[in-house]
């Protein structure tokens, strides 16, 4: 198989787990309820915008240039958002025949569904054993990667991918109400997608403008939160998340002004700080700042994706300033084209 | 500000001085209301706080803390910024990451730290005080070195009040450079100790300690008798490079010291008093070793972090502050340090690490790790 016959057949097999009353498609939501502390709603917004069924050939051969070829490529997943794994593999196919997985223990239930959909493209194997001409594709925490990579044999070359963080910058000067409905509609689905579990998710969200128009837009993200609340119920979160999201609420309750949405949490402030994070859960903390590239600059080591709004002289100040960060319109940081890593970091 | 408002605070800091001398009428739930209602009327964010929790300022219970990362975000204060006599600057790896307790007079300060740190740490009325730190320089931010300046000028006579370097001392009460800790000074203090008969009090953080450990080579430095070595730090962000009752052993092992003479102190940027262990001989503070008393003028409550409510006693929980000597700034604090309330003080058990991340995004304080 060419690695397009091997990237299509895998995208074949994705296109059926998507599809809802296909019976792979029902068992598979029905373990990711339990897996994903997602909604059935939740699930079916993830798999609606966040899986790749449908990529251009264009994008197809962009992911296949990006990867390094090799006879043997062995992935070790992680519990990423539930989708991730579809990608992944997608990487790995593009650059080698021979594709040995071991999936997560945690979050099995994609890597296996896409292995009975497409028999014999990839093997599934508790136990990887590096050798020297391998790629070695990881996906997980830094400590983790940091363990696999030291133990890995010479001559083997190893992609990492680890956690990482989204951020969203929208320049309001002159923003007309219908701008602003739909980039605070796009910074909603963002938010609500993976419940800011994804390393795509906003958890920071700078803005400029005026006062009004930052309370305009702030008014406006309060409203989608809301309106989509109604229709994707908020999955369940842990105590610790909870917790997080209480000390977020009334931190900010002190520094700025807190909206209560439901579900979620809306948070307006002047603080150009970046040092209390949005937690997961559906938080959204707006920072009406004067100058947002030099804060987003500094947390640029963990930044995936910048969901973006303005003019061109600051999206060329943001890409000079963050030259590895994916930067797509707000709505689209859950969707990445399907053209290599989401993650360019490691780039 | 306005005057009536200057006023009230004056009003306030002499009565938490007052109180901390025991010559105060007010009691603790008192005096912690009226500040509380002081900062509500004076400051919009803790008024926020407030509404938002719906509490009516009646009980000390009532008062809502507030988060400590606050001080990271915005101003934490009573007064304008051209009032600030200091600002004490949280450990962060940026200058966005450092939160600022900003005081518009360190006379409550000093005074609270004072009180305590002799109950905790000074057996006779003197000591030859050395602290494992950099000289500081004016004004000083870290409100740990501020402390130890204090204790230098007000527990060793060989320092005057005004100048801690002036007088003809033989040494140099700074113990730490570019080299690391000085040893040769440490040197010099003990023998000064010898000389003049009084207690070497060696204050220190608990990396810096460990680095002059490093220095000694596993050799022994021998302290005078009833010297003791306060350290303060590491149960928080670097708790798993630092095991404290290892250190602790070492310490007086090294140091040929009773085990009890190492005392561990806790405190914070945002705080304006410190809590000890009362293990040390002659001392007038009593308590088991592990276990952090505070002063009369703080209150440490362990609340779940869902509903900061009071857990039951003996359980772990959030660290809930009310600290009277706060009155410019925020009465009530929470941390996000795990504690067990235990014989009249708390345990530290490290710190409230947040969500574990599920997906593959970060968590929170691994986000913040190498910003800047």
């Amino acid at each position: 198989m060419t690695p397009q016959e091997r990237v299509r057949a895998l995208i074949a097999a994705a296109r059926e787990v998507a599809e809802k009353d296909s019976s792979v498609g029902k068992r598979v939501r029905a373990r990711w309820l339990q897996t994903t502390g997602l909604s059935p709603e939740g699930i079916e917004l993830a798999l609606d915008n966040s899986l790749e069924i449908s990529p251009s050939e264009a994008e197809i051969e962009q992911l296949i240039a990006s990867v390094p070829t090799s006879k043997r490529a062995l992935v070790l997943l992680s519990a990423n958002v539930f989708v991730g794994a579809h990608r992944a593999l997608a990487l790995a196919l593009a650059g080698s025949e021979h594709v040995v997985v071991r999936v997560s223990r945690r979050d099995p239930v994609l890597a296996a569904a896409l292995f009975e959909g497409c028999p014999g493209l990839f093997e599934i194997d508790s136990d990887l054993t590096p050798a020297r001409g391998d790629v070695f594709w990881a996906y997980g925490r830094k400590e983790t990667l940091r363990a696999v990579q030291t133990g890995l044999p010479g001559g083997v070359q190893f992609l990492g991918h680890g956690p990482g963080a989204g951020a969203a910058l929208l320049e309001l000067t002159g923003a007309s109400a219908e701008e602003m409905q739909s980039q605070a509609q796009g910074l909603v689905l963002d938010t609500v997608l993976f419940e800011q579990r994804g390393c795509l998710s906003p958890r920071v969200v700078l803005v400029t403008g005026s006062t009004e128009e930052v309370t305009c837009f702030a008014a406006c993200v309060v409203a989608e939160l809301t309106s989509l609340g109604k229709r994707v119920p908020r999955g369940e979160l842990s105590p610790d998340e909870q917790a997080d999201l209480v000390r977020f609420c009334d931190t900010l309750t002190y520094v700025g002004k807190v909206f209560d949405t439901e579900p979620g949490i809306v948070a307006l402030s002047e603080s150009a700080s970046l040092s209390a994070l949005a937690p997961v859960g559906r938080a959204i903390h707006i920072q009406h700042v004067e100058e947002p590239i030099l804060p987003l600059a500094r947390i640029g080591h963990v930044l995936t994706s910048v969901g973006f709004f303005g003019s061109e002289t600051l999206r060329s100040q943001l890409s000079s300033a963050l030259p590895k960060v994916r930067i797509t319109a707000l709505g689209k940081m859950q969707r990445p084209p399907f053209d290599g890593p989401v993650d360019l970091r490691q780039r | 500000m306005k005057a009536a408002t200057l006023e009230e605070s004056d009003a306030l800091h002499r009565e938490v001085r007052a109180f901390a001398a025991g010559e105060s009428r007010v009691t603790f739930d008192e005096l912690a209301l009226r500040i509380a209602r002081f900062q509500a009327e004076n400051i919009a964010g803790f008024r926020q706080l407030v509404a938002r929790f719906g509490s009516r300022l009646e009980c000390v219970e009532s008062i809502p803390a507030v988060p400590s990362d606050a001080f990271k975000l915005t101003r934490v204060a009573v007064h304008p910024s051209e009032l600030d006599v200091v600002r004490f600057r949280t450990s962060g790896t940026s200058a966005e990451a450092q939160g600022v307790h900003a005081l518009r007079s360190t006379l409550t300060y000093s005074a609270l730290s004072e009180r305590f740190g002799r109950k905790a740490l000074m057996s006779k009325d003197s000591a030859v005080v050395v602290a494992l730190t950099p000289k500081p320089s004016d004004p000083v931010e870290s409100s740990l070195v501020f402390m130890m300046r204090e204790f230098i000028r007000s527990f060793d006579p060989d320092f005057t009040l005004d100048e801690p370097e002036s007088k003809e001392s033989s040494f140099e009460p700074w113990l730490f450079g570019r080299e690391g800790a000085d040893l040769a000074g440490l040197k010099r203090a003990c023998s000064h100790a010898k000389e003049t008969q009084r207690p070497l009090l060696l204050l220190s953080t608990s990396l810096a300690l460990c680095q002059l450990l490093e220095q000694l080579e596993g050799e022994h430095f021998a302290l005078p008798a009833s010297s003791i070595v306060m350290h303060t730090g590491g149960p928080k962000r670097r708790s798993g490079e630092l095991d404290l009752s290892d250190l602790r052993g070492r310490l007086a092992r090294s140091f040929e010291l009773d085990p009890g003479q190492i005392v561990g102190e806790y405190g914070m940027t945002e705080l304006c008093s410190q809590l000890y262990e009362g293990t040390a001989r002659g001392v007038s503070l009593k308590g088991p070793s592990g276990v952090f008393i505070p002063p009369p003028w703080l209150r440490v409550t362990a609340v779940d972090p869902l509903h900061l409510r009071p857990v039951e006693p003996g359980t772990m929980g959030l660290a809930r502050f009310v600290d009277l000597g706060n009155v410019d700034s925020a009465v009530a604090v929470i941390t996000q340090d795990l504690v067990r309330a235990r014989d009249g003080g708390i345990e530290l058990l490290g710190r409230q690490p947040g969500a574990v991340a599920r997906g593959c995004s970060l968590a929170i304080e691994a986000l913040l790790e190498g910003a800047g």
